[in-house]
């Protein structure tokens, strides 16, 4: 089968032939996977050069931006929580700012904005001249071929970032408080071990995997589907990145409401 | 006589150098080009006005057939709302610690106003508006049509890009407005509807730390920032090359460097603006 959805009557017929066409591509990528593990056909090599891929375009930038980031929450915590006398915990504070919504959220940007529009620009182009056509007529399954080694390199790809990710924002606090403000090293790292948690740091891997599925599927949703020649390409591009962007920070905080039902803060209340 | 061997193992030994060279080289290429847009913004002005009222109404609503309709306003709203709860949520399991909940809507009317609502409205900004530069400026490079006009002497540069720079320059002052309410909004819903606290205490102080100055200082921001975002996503499609894959990483690699930017930026006047230790006028704090 080739790729496409009907055309549309209206921008709100449109709207919904999206999202059912994202979601029914999604649950066949979906299982698609088990069924290639179970029949060992899952691609490793094109996982493998996948995974490099997207180490290698997003761990500069996202390093990058994790250390203004850092700054910025050292200072503003930091120093407003020092003025209200709680200068003790500013370690606490900034285990649940970085560790909780900071670093999963600087992988996902960079996951659904470099790394989504690489697989989009490439799945797209790859669509427009044909190319897909070509392997379908020829009893290859795209999804199987193409589409489950970008979702487990941007799986694979988000969780080690994060973690990454999450060394430098807290290191970057620590020397920000510890060399700028002056602050003790020795209450900063207590409270952090104090109130950091070990279910922090899994929820934002859980959000980090999250959010790397979330943006392959939508990537490879939209580069399949592009159609119209370069500008097609490049609008798909554009489509991917908004909804990317939109889906993303809406799990951000459906996990993180979750996360705090279901775990509670720990302290006088708990 | 210098074997063949010894030849590319120089080459490969000075690969290194030449990509930092190329790097430096690209790097100028977009500076030089900056500076361009820049300049040719009141010949812009003056002589492409029409096409600037084209670009505000593309930039703000976007074009129908897009996705995720509601064009940029509704995207902003969306994101930043969202962002604004996990404020909320946030700032009240850290401010539950010691015990000083009550402080929420003063956090709120810091953390929104000064970092969140100008930052969330230009990475907005960025994938909706931004990569739709790059992706319409580079269809048009790889399809020469860029130097048909520069053959037809039309100036490509102020009638392209000046145009789109001013274009977001001028929408992103309603579209930040409109995310800065939403935040507001979403924090004080999740914390007083949600969160279950008292309603008056909240309003108190989110009022006391809410201050004019700070609004205007964090329209700067939004106004820097939608500078920066329209200048780098302009510059990548009108230097793409390689094919429709070529625009597509275009649109990528600007968005990457546009949201480095931003963070960048958003320090760096955090800094210049509110000082290293953030001042507080309503609390005495300055």
């Amino acid at each position: 089968m080739t790729y496409g959805l009907p055309a549309a009557r209206g921008p709100f017929h449109d709207l919904a032939l999206q999202v059912g066409g994202l979601v029914a591509f999604s649950a066949r990528a979906l299982v698609a996977a088990p069924r290639a593990a179970v029949r060992g056909r899952l691609p490793l090599r094109e996982a493998v050069e996948q995974t490099a891929f997207l180490a290698r375009v997003c761990s500069g930038p996202a390093l990058l931006l994790m250390l203004p980031i850092g700054v910025l929450i050292a200072v503003s915590v930091g120093s407003l929580a020092a003025r209200l006398g709680a200068g003790g915990y500013s370690g606490a504070v900034t285990a649940f700012v970085v560790v909780g919504q900071a670093a999963a959220l600087v992988c996902a940007l960079m996951l659904a904005g470099v790394g989504g529009s690489a697989i989009c620009a490439d799945l797209g182009s790859r669509t427009i001249r044909e190319e897909i056509e070509a392997l379908e007529t020829m009893g290859i399954d795209v999804i199987e071929r193409l589409v489950l080694p970008r979702i487990i390199a941007a799986v694979v790809v988000s969780v080690m970032l994060c973690a990454l990710v999450t060394l430098a924002g807290v290191l970057t606090c620590l020397l920000y408080q510890v060399y700028v403000q002056h602050q003790s090293s020795g209450a900063f790292l207590a409270t952090f071990a104090q109130y950091g948690r070990l279910s922090d740091f899994t929820t934002a891997m859980i959000k980090a995997a999250a959010f790397g599925l979330t943006s392959a599927l939508i990537a490879s949703f939209k580069g399949l589907h592009a159609k119209g020649g370069p500008s097609g390409v490049a609008d798909a591009v554009n489509e991917t990145v908004v909804l990317a962007f939109v889906v993303v920070f809406v799990v951000n905080t459906v996990l993180s409401q979750l996360y705090s039902v279901i775990v509670p803060a720990p302290g006088a209340y708990a | 006589m210098i074997g063949l061997g010894t030849v590319g193992r120089v080459r490969r030994a000075g690969l290194p150098l030449r990509r930092t060279y190329d790097g430096v080289a690209r790097f100028g290429e977009h500076v030089t080009f900056f500076v361009h847009v820049l300049a040719g913004i009141p010949f812009a002005v003056r002589k492409y006005w029409r096409h600037i009222l084209r670009e505000i109404g593309d930039v703000s609503f976007g074009s129908a057939s897009l996705l995720a309709g509601g064009g940029t306003i509704g995207i902003v709203f969306a994101m930043s709302g969202v962002a604004a709860i996990m404020v909320g949520v946030e700032t009240h399991r850290g401010l539950e610690l010691i015990g000083m909940t009550s402080l929420s809507g003063l956090l709120s009317a810091i953390a929104n106003t000064r970092e969140l609502a100008p930052v969330v409205a230009s990475i907005a900004l960025a994938a909706k508006v931004g990569t739709g530069f790059t992706a319409k400026l580079g269809a048009m490079r790889i399809s020469d049509e860029i130097d048909a006009l520069d053959a037809m002497a039309v100036r490509s540069v102020p009638f392209l890009a000046s145009t789109r720079v001013v274009a977001a320059i001028v929408c992103v002052v309603p579209i930040y407005m409109v995310g800065l309410l939403a935040a507001y909004i979403a924090t004080r819903f999740t914390v007083v509807t949600m969160g279950g606290d008292s309603a008056g205490t909240y309003d108190y102080y989110f009022h006391l730390g809410l201050g004019a100055s700070d609004l205007w200082l964090s329209l700067t921001k939004a106004l820097v920032f939608a500078t920066i975002v329209a200048l780098v996503h302009c510059s990548y499609g009108f230097h793409a090359s390689g094919g429709p894959e070529g625009v597509g990483r275009a649109a990528g690699r600007a968005l990457r460097t546009s949201i480095l930017a931003i963070g960048i930026a958003d320090v760096a006047m955090t800094f210049a603006l509110w000082g290293i230790e953030p001042s507080v006028p309503g609390l005495g704090l300055s």
